[in-house]
């Protein structure tokens, strides 16, 4: 039967609504899509990134034991009763000794090591190298802590073994409160050079090859040409290594410390972490714990902010 | 992957040997620094207790002593605590890798209302040290009944992943514009452009971060310690540590390092088989900007 | 087309694993809360304990399970009417963090070992129930089930709030070989702590050097004994403080100048028992708890012995040890409760615990055990509770006192400083709790 026109006209009417209904909703989901690709993550985040540090300073003005169910309000005591915890003033020493020994440790030297590993990078073993060295990075924090446990151990560990050969007596390395600390930080050397000097290497052999010949066919030396285009260009991994490890650093000893020496001699191996672990979980004491936390995270922003004011300007980016 | 590689310089032939040989030394000797523990815990693991015991020096054991290994099993439950790391390390990554692709895409290509305040916000994340979140999402997990579950150790874990969601959109941005822009001419919608064209393309950054995640993972210390507070229901990582606590086991060193040898194996087979890969992936997006 | 089934399979692959996710969580999670009264269903009720000895400690793998998992499994199979589900978080802290994280959650367990020590703070802290409360009308018949000496140390404010399990002393193991090869009679060496000086000079002479007395664990045990036998007290029985006192003082730098002599072992928690084991160490103190793991472990002859006296002061010793508490306050868990607790106080029950070493409280006659005569021996002479450290921040004070002993001893700050410091810090931690 032919479509009258008043039909015709009628159904192309519907045709374009249907038409405007979907192009509608094809506008609708595809302006939602983005927001729908980072929902998940950004909705976690919330939860249990950016919720927390509200939480934590809400709390951080509560005396709280977890288990009863009222909270008491202290107002700062938290905050006060720290300089006067001689347990707070020791961790704070240790936050310094790790800080200040393991950011030369594991950001300028795994520096040279890869500038090492560079300048060899033609040798069969560069692959060999490249696994041996980057080996301890892989395996677990705490696992590591075992096997430097059992070297470290006073009558029977090997590293107090060779010592003998040298006439040095046993040292107790987890026990005596001068060796301690830095019998993690050997730890924590260990741990990390793998894979700082790896970012480093991968630096290096991003660099566009353009920019080397050209200074090659000017004539400058291996040496100036490290100096005025590897180092620069490499600036920004430098700036990526320094930043994150001012802000880990502390954190990734926890393993170390919970395992090899639970912050003892004399809480001589404590960092602030390991603090507000003691006084969060061990003590159940929620509200010093969230004091801690606040404060940490405060530093921590400001270390950054620090860094990014006056560090970041020498940044080159390629 | 060789379409996007910048054109990087081809190692020179060197023609003095003699530096060389004094700069390989140097690395033999950190080679060996970084190896040594390793080879220890597993010349250890062999030795029957009167060789661990004892003041002389040998890699090798006089009689090797294997039972180490099956009877860390019979000390603790090994075998648990392997299904535990496996399967939490198996759902954290996944997790990850199902957020962080997406919004990667989202925040190189895709033009937003908040594109770049949202970006910022993922970043942020990294400046939050893992400790400040502890207690809250401690009480959080406990007030759902999560305690020593694996949902309580994995779902407050995932979001600790902008790094690799900045690893990613490196990833994404160096793909070509126009990749994209005919994808849209035949009408794909965004997801379509995800999954057809962005994902297959960058799988080997994708696979990088699978590696890297799982092995994160894996090799979890804190979290777990706290939520896992049962004996049956730890992993590798935090189960070693009752070894090292409890003064009655601390004599077992043979089979303490046969389990911490068992530990260091998934890992480090990971590691030696996706090496290159993650070289490659991390000189091509760089760490710029 | 290969896109449509990537798709689908991330689908599934999620949906899948947020499955498996979840369903292991149910599987982790502690003991179901199961209703059931005992005359209308078949079902067991289950409850839960948890306790810090699992198997292993020590000796040979699984050969024998410790003393305590072979009560619960006897209990298991004896019992038509209840299921007792074990676990074991770890040390005395670990076990109590888990329980406060699971009180916290509102899934209380329904029995935990609790050091005598944490009591003010279980009461305090965490709510335990009363043993009345759980017991009801065979409280009586319970109480009458143990000795009387160790219901007071579950008593406070007249009231009793656990079911008195472990109790140990700290005494002295020693290498007897070594005794002998180097001339020393451990009978004149531990009789008072001159002639122990003197002896663990020829000891350590004849061992090269090395110190003789090493004391494990927390060093505040050991530390409220050597305290108490020179008539001093860490805590006086009206809550004050008492290690500022001379002769606690003077106790405390006893052990001080064995270490300035170099007779005293500084090492750490861990290294001292292996040490003890492998013989490179003359006298370890340690619980009388020990003994099952020393007999089993040991290569060589070894003695058991009690303190040395100051002059002709008594050895006064200290518990150590715990209580089994009950936490939950679901009552139709009480009756299953009580049913453990009556098995533990049985012939059986407590005939199975008793290989450990702890100290028989029950009101049967056990042989003892060669090696437990020195803990008898303090027993009888009348123990003193581990030190009650008051208020919510028991805990932190304890460690303190803990850490400050440790110090004095290494020699790490003079017994005058520390026993002030000590008292000055633990005032302050004890007047906020």
């Amino acid at each position: 039967m032919v479509a009258t026109s008043a039909q015709h006209a009628a159904a192309q009417g519907t045709a374009t609504e249907t038409k405007k209904r979907a192009w509608t909703w094809y506008r609708i989901t595809e302006g939602m899509t983005p927001y729908l690709l980072i929902a998940p993550l950004l909705i976690l985040m919330a939860v249990f990134i950016y919720w927390p540090l509200i939480y934590s300073s809400y709390l951080s003005f509560f005396d709280w034991n977890f288990v009863r169910p009222d909270k008491i309000y202290v107002g700062l005591d938290n905050f006060t009763r720290l300089p006067d915890d001689p347990r707070f003033i020791q961790s704070l020493k240790g936050t310094a000794i790790y800080t200040f020994a393991l950011i030369p440790l594991q950001v300028l030297l795994p520096l040279g090591l890869a500038l090492l590993l560079f300048r060899t990078r033609t040798s069969r073993l560069q692959g060999a190298y490249r696994v041996l060295l980057f080996s301890p990075t892989v395996i677990a924090y705490s696992v590591a802590a075992i096997m430097w446990l059992w070297i470290f151990n006073p009558n029977y560990g090997v590293l107090n073994k060779a010592l003998s050969y040298f006439g040095v007596d046993a040292i107790r390395w987890l026990s005596d409160r001068d060796y301690a600390i830095w019998a993690i930080i050997i730890v924590a050397t260990w741990k990390t050079l793998g894979f700082h000097m790896l970012l480093y290497l991968a630096a290096m052999e991003g660099i566009p090859k353009d920019y080397i010949e050209a200074a090659q066919l000017d004539g400058a030396s291996s040496w100036q040409i490290t100096r005025s285009i590897r180092f620069p260009l490499m600036t920004p991994t430098f700036f990526f290594v320094l930043v994150t490890t001012v802000i880990s650093v502390n954190d990734d000893v926890f393993a170390a410390i919970n395992v090899l020496t639970n912050g003892g001699p004399f809480d001589s191996t404590t960092n602030i972490i390991y603090y507000l672990y003691q006084q969060g979980f061990k003590y159940f004491q929620i509200g010093a714990g969230s004091a801690v936390a606040v404060i940490v995270f405060v530093v921590t922003v400001f270390l950054t902010w620090l860094q990014f004011r006056f560090v970041e300007r020498h940044v080159h980016y390629g | 992957m060789g379409s996007q590689t910048p054109a990087v310089e081809a190692p020179r032939r060197r023609s003095f040997r003699l530096e060389d040989s004094g700069f390989h030394l140097v690395i033999i000797i950190l080679c060996a620094f970084t190896i040594f523990p390793f080879i220890w815990m597993i010349s250890t693991s062999i030795k029957a207790p009167d060789e661990v015991f004892t003041n002389d020096f040998q890699f090798i054991p006089d009689v090797p002593r294997w039972a180490n290994f099956p009877d860390a099993f019979e000390y603790f439950p090994v075998d648990r605590w392997i299904w535990n790391s496996f399967g939490i390390a198996v759902l954290t990554t996944l997790g990850k890798i199902l957020m962080s692709v997406p919004a990667a895409f989202a925040f190189a290509r895709l033009r937003f209302r908040g594109d770049k305040l949202l970006f910022a916000v993922v970043l942020a994340t990294m400046i939050v040290p893992g400790i400040v979140t502890v207690i809250p999402n401690y009480i959080f997990v406990s007030e759902r009944g999560w305690m020593n579950t694996w949902t309580g150790v994995i779902i407050p874990s995932l979001p600790a992943t902008a790094f690799y969601v900045f690893l990613l959109r490196q990833n994404v941005l160096q793909l070509p514009q126009d990749l994209l822009d005919a994808g849209r001419l035949d009408g794909a919608t965004t997801i379509r452009l995800l999954t057809d064209i962005v994902v297959p393309n960058i799988k080997p950054a994708i696979a990088v971060v699978t590696i890297l995640s799982f092995l994160g993972a894996w090799n979890q210390y804190l979290w777990p310690l706290l939520i896992l507070n049962d004996f049956e229901s730890k992993t590798l990582a935090t189960g070693m540590q009752f070894f090292t606590n409890n003064v009655e086991s601390a004599q077992m060193w043979g089979p303490m390092m046969a389990t911490a040898a068992i530990a260091t194996l998934p890992p480090l087979i990971i590691y030696a088989m996706a090496q290159k890969q993650i070289i490659s992936t991390f000189v091509t997006s760089g760490l710029k900007g | 087309m290969s896109h449509i089934s990537r798709r689908k399979f991330i689908g599934t692959a999620a949906a899948g694993s947020a499955a498996l996710a979840l369903s292991q969580g149910a599987n982790a999670a502690p003991a179901v809360l199961k209703h059931s009264r005992r005359s209308s269903s078949q079902e067991k009720t289950e409850i839960s304990i948890y306790h810090i000895w699992g198997t292993p400690p020590g000796g040979e793998p699984a050969a024998t399970p410790a003393p305590m998992m072979q009560v619960i499994d006897a209990f298991n199979a004896q019992s038509d009417t209840v299921t007792l589900n074990t676990f074991t978080p770890g040390n005395y802290y670990e076990t109590l963090q888990k329980t406060q994280a699971d009180l916290a959650a509102g899934n209380p367990p329904d029995l935990v070992s609790v050091p005598w020590a944490f009591l003010e703070y279980a009461v305090e802290g965490l709510g335990v129930r009363s043993l009345a409360d759980v017991a009801g009308d065979q409280f009586e018949d319970l109480k009458a089930s143990m000795s009387e000496e160790s219901w007071p140390l579950v008593t406070k404010d007249d009231t009793i709030w656990g079911f008195p399990w472990g109790l140990s002393t700290p005494i002295l193991y020693y290498n007897a070989d070594l005794f002998e090869e180097a001339g020393v009679a451990p009978e004149d060496m531990f009789d008072t702590w001159e002639k122990f000086a003197e002896g663990a000079r020829t000891l350590s002479e004849h061992m090269g050097g090395k110190p003789v007395l090493s004391l494990q664990y927390n060093k505040d045990w050991p530390a409220q004994t050597i305290i108490q036998s020179n008539g001093g007290r860490v805590m006086n029985d009206d809550g004050t403080f008492g290690f500022t006192s001379d002769e606690a003082k003077e106790a405390m730098q006893t052990i001080a100048d064995l270490d300035k002599e170099g007779l005293y072992d500084r090492g750490a928690g861990p290294e001292l028992r292996p040490n003890f084991l492998s013989g490179n160490n003359a006298v370890w103190q340690a619980s009388v708890a020990s003994l099952n793991g020393i007999t089993n472990e040991a290569t060589f002859n070894f003695g058991t012995s009690t303190w040395p006296k100051f002059g002709d002061k008594p050895v006064i010793s200290s518990t150590g040890g715990s209580f089994l508490a009950c936490f939950t306050q679901d009552e139709s868990k009480y009756e299953a409760v009580v049913e453990f607790l009556k098995f533990c106080a049985s012939e059986e029950g407590y005939g199975l615990w008793n290989q450990t070493g702890y100290v028989n409280i029950s009101n049967h006659d056990f042989e003892r055990l060669e090696g437990q005569e020195p803990a008898y021996e303090q027993y009888e002479a009348g123990l003193i509770r581990e030190t009650n450290w008051p208020g919510a921040r028991g805990v932190e004070a304890g460690s303190t006192w803990d850490v400050y002993c440790e110090r004095m001893w290494a020699n790490d700050i003079s017994v005058e400083d520390g026993v002030n410091q000590a008292l000055e810090e633990i005032t302050a931690i004890v007047g906020q709790g």
